[in-house]
């Protein structure tokens, strides 16, 4: 694959509302989990998923939000993000906020044992054009090919086959993983 | 679903009504990298789980990489550690929901 084109707009936004709502209909991890939502946004190509982390027992799971950018999908994956809202739009989470997950092995959390696969959350990544965002750094994130990692074959998006169940199902495996530490407030708090 | 009801054929997947043979054990597996409805294995009591691992990539007609992640979705255990046990001992105490999830690998940073 070269270097990410936009999609048809009205391709990519049909795709992302029609992946959407199947991954809704279909996840295991939905039918199973309280908490799950998806809206699209006033623009059709951004959708907010909420997701839940690991379950406590005798608490509620804690909740993060998602920001799927379909411009590039899906040709691409989406573009992810956690994000929070914040002066009536919804904003990248940063490190230290309570929509920011820690996990065990990123940066800025403790080290050990991580997800139990290939991921890493970066609060604050530089990109080779030196522009700085946040980056869940998977191989079924977009983020993870515009900032030149090289996946192997087994590992690369396939157009026309992946869905983003790919990109949601190993979120969600990892937020409810071992390495889940909880809020990066709350993380960072105690 | 429970350890002896809808995963006993019978009650099996609509996938393939009255084709799974009385006895046999129904795996419902979920590819999480092409997302859909799950697709349906079945097996006897007494077969290898490894045979039916076989049958799940043939379902998805890829061969096997030790690097994907088929997973018992109820416990996130690897599903091929458990080869050489029988469908029935591993749906008693390992997996009794008999529900896969399917993933090739992932690249990214760490591990």
């Amino acid at each position: 694959m070269s270097d990410p084109v936009p999609v048809d707009p009205e391709v990519a936004a049909a795709l992302l509302r029609s992946h959407l709502g199947d991954f809704f209909a279909n996840s295991p991890r939905v039918r199973d989990g309280a908490g799950w939502a998806y809206e699209i946004t006033e623009n059709p190509l951004v959708g907010i998923v909420k997701i839940p982390a690991r379950v406590d027992e005798g608490r509620d799971p804690d909740m993060y939000t998602l920001r799927l950018d379909a411009t590039y999908y899906d040709t691409w994956p989406v573009s992810v993000t956690f994000v929070e809202a914040r002066e009536g739009a919804w904003r990248r989470a940063r490190i230290g906020a309570p929509a920011f997950p820690h996990l065990r092995g990123s940066p800025g959390a403790p080290a050990g044992d991580g997800v139990g696969f290939q991921f890493a959350l970066h609060d604050d990544y530089t990109w080779p054009d030196q522009h700085t965002d946040q980056l869940i750094c998977f191989s079924y994130n977009l983020g993870y090919y515009t900032s030149g990692h090289v996946p192997n074959d087994g590992q690369r998006w396939r157009p026309n086959q992946d869905r983003l169940d790919a990109t949601l199902s190993r979120i969600h495996r990892a937020l409810t993983s071992p390495a889940y530490l909880g809020p990066s407030a709350e993380a960072d708090a105690a | 679903m429970n350890a002896s009801d809808p995963s006993e054929a019978g009650a099996a997947s609509s996938a393939n009504p009255g084709k799974t043979p009385p006895g046999h054990l129904v795996v419902q597996v979920y590819d999480e990298d092409a997302g859909g409805p799950p697709f349906t294995i079945d097996g006897g009591p007494g077969e290898k789980v490894a045979k039916m691992v076989e049958a799940v990539y043939a379902k998805l007609k890829r061969d096997p990489n030790p690097e994907d992640r088929l997973t018992c979705l109820a416990t996130g255990e690897d599903v091929r550690q458990y080869g050489d046990l029988h469908l029935r001992e591993y749906a008693s105490g390992r997996c009794s929901d008999l529900v896969w999830t399917f993933v090739r690998d992932t690249g990214g940073a760490g591990e």
